[in-house]
């Protein structure tokens, strides 16, 4: 597994019939340099980096957890962790008409997917796809939410990784993960949360799956109040 | 930067499990957080971290003039520095309201409980005392950030030790450590801060909350005691309104976590101490990461050979650089008139160490000789410069710098001083013959 | 000519804060340093066109106010990083000075870089800092407190990766007087050990990326 750092350039032999370049990877004319630091990837034609990084930069078509910050107009102002705001309108929601609007308040979540992002102006985002339909998008009610770091949200929800599995088979729990950072989690009681919060936390560089084994069942085993 | 707003689910998750005595990194409600206090390789250093918390105290010490009110005290000064690697909503050089309570509650705490002996850091009634300066820098907050603060602010005061003087009638020697050795500062006691959170109009506590947590609690309340169950200030900065009864089980709590802390400074203290006088160099806050960690890297020192400048090329380099020697200010005349300098001094050089030689242990004191030595380096130097040069170089001038009659001059002195080199070195094998 | 460069460490990752953070130690001098951005930066500050770099180094005692070093570590990033990819948002990057024995302008620019590293936002290329004093007509790679004190001129190299891969000096800070042939042989000698340092940051993320192994 190659690692490559800005400023090289990628010679793989893997690369040379790519054609599709991702994440991380600018082409200069003829070569392809890499502009952030992560660990090479290719699959069909594909070719990209996986980047450790925390802060979310806005992508279209990514889905996200939003904070409601105000309500202004027809719009509601969106905190995703970017620079910039973010803002949804009213009209963006399952089921939403002019007199039938959105409950939101200040400081409620929401799950939604970026459609828009024009530099330099704010992100627009939705609560539904092209057929109005929410498909899991829209409020989030009681849980937790926390942030933890981008590629760390990008591995729990491979389906290839086995965390999520292997805490299925001692928690019973429902969660959102957005591609921002934020994840939200809901539990039946208020101990279950806090140990899914702990277990997620720290397996972020857990390799082993006996290490994830005993992390788990550890975390399950334990007294919250100490 | 913007820091994201607190989520209403959040705030409710956290007010549940704390009213029901659960917290989110395992610990019981009146537990603290481990403390970590490492003192570092220079003195009056120290970072201390409890949690996520991180603070670095720094104390120096200067002679300045005391205040006409109060000629015979030293002066104590605290300075606190948030920066955005604490807090992303913190500016660089701006203190805001959060710094300016930080500083005013170390003050109170440090300067107005007069732990330290103001008195004996004058050394001139009226004329000179010790300024000791106490920096503060903030480099991660998570909570209890003034315990953090004056731990290690009290700790680097413990590990500081200024110069050491004598008063003589007319002026005042100071020493540096070698000469003698550097003395500490008088403390009495050591203040201890414990950072209490409110819940439930005061019904609750909450002891050294996280920053999310404080973020919904109503209120907090600071106790700073000592070991000697002294309380030396107390401090709150929100709207409740307590009863003597929960200020009372505050403090109790507070001076049992200030005996424990305590035990920890002195114990800090006593191993650097152990460490210094076995003339141990101590690591400080050199890293001493496990490598278990995958965040973590190191690598050995290594020994870096560079390509070798070849002498043969120097030459035609060095025709490339003609141009800017000629050019500025006369560098030939510059350079002639060097050597005659130099070959008199490497000439005294010669006869003072045959003269060492002959009497044997003659002490010839150190500027002399090594500004000798210096000047005849740069003489070899500049023989290096001139050297391949010679013969090229005054044709070249030649033909350059048509006009003007001072080419000529240049041209003979080298000349001559070439004579006088010759003369020279022969007068030397000469002498060495005798 | 041969030199030596100082035992390096680091530690990735462990403000809780800050987007991007390292501790790096070369020899005893050890600094803290963070990168948090691309974020928002105040009406008065921003930049249409491009991202507005807030630089700081701060030392362990006194006013910081100001410092030397912001200049050439502000110089380096303005190089290193494309500022025009982000329009109306900063960087905040700011270094602490922990423990100082000598070479510390060199520390800080690698620990600024690991920051960045550690930060995953896009830029154009590493850089690194090499500094190199004289003393006495020999040059001394990565001196410490007592030799940077003894020295007679002192050469800062902020050195970053060409486009063929080979280090090219991207600023300079130089103290006292050097002749051209005196600069050339620091030269030669800063490049082999910008070649060690870029080779430890790449040795060092791999290690990172070691979890993305499955």
């Amino acid at each position: 597994m190659a690692v490559y750092l800005p400023g090289d350039v990628i010679n793989e032999p893997s690369s040379s019939d790519s054609s599709i370049i991702g994440y991380g990877i600018n082409l200069r004319g003829e070569k392809k340099v890499v502009t952030q630091p992560g660990a090479f990837r290719s699959d069909e034609g594909k070719i990209w980096l996986s980047v450790h990084s925390k802060r979310y930069i806005p992508q279209e078509g990514d889905r996200v957890i939003a904070i409601v910050t105000s309500k202004t107009g027809d719009f509601f102002r969106l905190d995703i962790g970017t620079a910039e705001y973010a803002m949804i309108s009213f009209t963006n929601f399952e089921g939403a008409t002019k007199r039938n609007r959105p409950n939101l308040k200040t400081g409620d979540i929401i799950y939604a997917t970026v459609f828009d992002t024009t530099p330099r102006t704010e992100a627009e985002l939705t609560c539904v796809d092209d057929e109005k339909r929410a498909r899991g998008m829209g409020q989030l009610n009681g849980g937790y939410m926390f942030k933890v770091s981008l590629n760390h949200c990008r591995r729990l929800i491979n389906p290839s990784c086995e965390i999520l599995q292997t805490m299925g088979k001692f928690f019973k729990f429902e969660i959102t993960v957005g591609m921002n950072g934020r994840i939200w989690v809901n539990a039946p009681t208020t101990e279950e949360i806090i140990k899914i919060h702990d277990v997620i936390n720290k397996s972020e560089f857990i390799t082993g799956e006996d290490e994830l084994i005993s992390l788990v069942q550890h975390s399950y085993t334990r007294s919250v109040s100490g | 930067m913007r820091v994201p707003p607190l989520t209403t689910c959040e705030k409710e998750v956290i007010l549940e499990a704390l009213k029901s005595g659960k917290r989110f990194d395992f610990r019981g409600l009146e537990e603290f957080r481990g403390v970590k206090l490492v003192v570092g390789s220079e003195i009056g250093t120290a970072i201390c971290t409890i949690g996520n918390t991180k603070v670095i105290a720094a104390v120096s010490a200067q002679i300045a003039e005391p205040s006409s009110m109060r000629p015979h005290k030293g002066v104590i000064i605290i300075d606190v520095d948030l920066s955005p690697m604490a807090n992303v909503s913190n500016e660089h050089d701006r203190l805001g309201s959060k710094g300016m309570e930080l500083i005013r509650l170390l003050e109170l705490i440090i300067r107005d409980s007069r732990c330290i002996d103001v008195e004996s850091l004058c050394i001139r009634a009226g004329k000179e005392i010790w300024k000791v300066r106490v920096d503060v820098r903030i480099l991660d907050e998570d909570g209890s950030l003034l315990d953090c603060a004056c731990l290690a602010a009290i700790t680097a005061l413990q590990h500081f030790k200024r110069p050491n003087v004598t008063l003589e009638p007319h002026h005042t020697l100071i020493y540096s450590e070698y000469e003698k050795a550097p003395v500490p500062l008088n403390i009495y006691h050591m203040p201890i801060c414990t950072t209490i959170g409110l819940l439930d109009k005061g019904q609750m506590v909450v002891i050294d909350p996280t920053e999310k947590e404080a973020a919904c609690l109503d209120g907090s309340i600071v106790v700073a005691c000592n070991k000697r169950r002294e309380v030396c200030a107390l401090h709150q900065s929100t709207n409740l309104v307590l009863s003597t009864k929960q200020i009372e089980r505050c403090v109790k709590l507070a001076m049992s976590r200030a005996e424990a802390l305590t035990a920890v400074v002195s114990d800090v203290i006593k191993q650097d101490q152990r460490e210094r006088s076995a003339f141990k160099r101590p690591d400080g806050f050199s890293i001493t990461t496990p490598s278990l960690i995958l965040t973590s890297g190191t690598a050995a020192a290594r020994q870096i050979n560079a390509p070798r400048i070849q002498h043969g090329r120097e030459p035609e380099e060095k025709m490339l650089y003609q141009p800017s020697v000629i050019v500025n200010e006369n560098p030939l005349s510059v350079g002639s008139v060097k050597q005659e300098e130099v070959d008199e001094d490497a000439l005294i050089a010669e006869q003072l160490s045959i003269i060492q030689n002959s009497v044997g242990g003659v002490a010839v004191s150190d500027p002399q000789s090594s500004g000798v030595s210096k000047r005849k380096k740069e003489k070899e130097m500049v023989d290096d410069l001139l050297d391949g040069i010679c013969d090229s170089e005054e044709e070249e001038v030649k033909t350059e710098i048509l006009g003007s009659s001072e080419p000529m001059e240049v041209v003979l002195p080298v000349v001559e001083q070439q004579k006088d080199e010759e003369d020279v070195t022969s007068w030397r094998k000469k002498k060495k013959k005798v | 000519m041969a030199g030596r460069l100082r035992e390096m460490r680091c530690e990735l990752s462990f403000l809780k804060n800050a987007d991007g953070s390292a501790c790096f130690s070369q020899g005893s001098t050890c600094i803290w340093a963070s990168c948090s951005g691309p974020g928002d930066v105040h009406a008065s500050k921003a930049n249409e066109e491009a991202m507005t770099l807030d630089i700081s180094y701060r030392a362990n005692c006194g006013d910081n106010k100001f410092s030397v070093l912001n200049n050439i570590i502000q110089s380096t990033l303005a190089k290193a990083i494309n500022l025009e990819l982000f329009p109306h948002t900063g960087l905040v990057v700011t270094i602490h000075g922990i423990q100082d024995d000598g070479s510390m302008g060199a520390v800080s620019l690698n620990g600024a870089c690991f920051a960045l590293l550690d930060n995953g936002m896009p830029f154009e290329t590493v850089f690194c800092g090499v500094l190199i004093v004289r003393v006495k007509d020999e040059l001394i790679i990565d001196p410490t407190a007592k030799q940077e004190a003894a020295s007679t001129g002192k050469v800062l190299f902020a050195v970053c990766k060409g486009t063929d891969g080979f280090p090219e000096v991207c600023s300079m800070d130089v103290i006292g007087n050097w002749d051209y042939l005196q600069l050339e042989a620091a030269w030669s000698l800063a490049q082999p050990s910008a070649s060690a340092i870029f080779e430890f940051y790449t040795s060092v993320m791999k290690r990172k990326h070691s979890v993305d192994e499955h």
